[in-house]
């Protein structure tokens, strides 16, 4: 695996993860629980 | 797979300390409001049912705001602002945005760099300020997050000690939006500020974030 490839795994994990929490946290707002 | 481990143990290192440091707030925090709802005679909540509450969600949000607050002016303060004799700034002969030469986009770039550094227009334009762009974007969600989840949060209190209930609009000019946003703003400015010039007279051999253990404390702009 090259080294650009590697870090874009982890950069599009980190994408992920960060935009899905947020997302997670907005609708739990949204929500009113 | 080895390769990849040591490539980016940085960024895998900390994400990881992230998802076991964000269970354990989870179990803390789950804790903590029991504590308080049996002082106040209420009923204790399941960890699941904290975890999909706005009570733990304001807590995450209200940290990660800040954070990207905190690099995003990082990113864009030392641009135009200098420490001489700082790893953490660049030289105060290099103010601004720098040419493109120094830059190396446009008729400057190499074979080796990313594309859109290379075409020009609006695509260089914007890669030049995409990580400044993103880390404003992810302050701005975090923030609309603690907003949104902090009202939530709020009115499940309010309704439990039989008070009125706010709106959105109302929240976000309350003292508890203010006290959760600048008790965490106040410290990653003091961090931001405390690194620029403890790093001009102090040493941590092999970090890049330091200078060289033996450069001189007026030299700026050199990583060890």
């Amino acid at each position: 695996m090259s080294t650009e490839r590697g870090a874009k795994i982890v950069f599009t994990a980190y994408a992920v993860m960060v935009s899905g929490l947020l997302v997670y946290f907005i609708v739990l707002g949204l929500l009113g629980v | 797979m080895r390769k990849f481990l040591r490539d980016n143990g940085l960024s895998l290192g900390f994400g990881l300390l992230f998802l076991l440091t964000l269970v354990g707030q989870a179990f803390a925090g789950n804790a903590d409001l029991n504590h308080r709802r049996l002082a106040d005679g209420g009923d204790p909540v399941g960890l699941w049912d904290f975890v999909v509450s706005s009570d733990f969600a304001v807590d995450v949000a209200e940290n990660w705001q800040s954070e990207y607050l905190q690099f995003f002016l990082y990113v864009l303060a030392t641009v135009w602002l200098v420490q001489r004799g700082s790893p953490e700034s660049k030289p105060a002969g290099r103010i601004g945005t720098e040419s493109d030469q120094d830059q190396k986009v446009g008729a400057h770039s190499t074979e080796n760099s990313p594309r859109w550094a290379r075409v020009g227009g609006w695509r260089t334009g914007l890669f030049s300020t995409s990580l400044g762009l993103v880390m404003a974007g992810l302050f701005a969600l975090s923030w609309l997050a603690q907003s949104i989840a902090g009202v939530s949060a709020y009115n499940n209190e309010q309704l439990i000690d039989f008070q009125d209930t706010v709106t959105w609009g109302q929240y976000v000019l309350s003292a508890d939006f203010w006290n959760r946003s600048l008790q965490n703003w106040q410290s990653e400015f003091l961090a931001i500020g405390s690194m620029a010039i403890f790093s001009v007279f102090l040493r941590q051999r092999g970090s890049p974030e330091s200078k060289p253990v033996g450069a001189s404390h007026t030299v700026t702009d050199e990583s060890g």
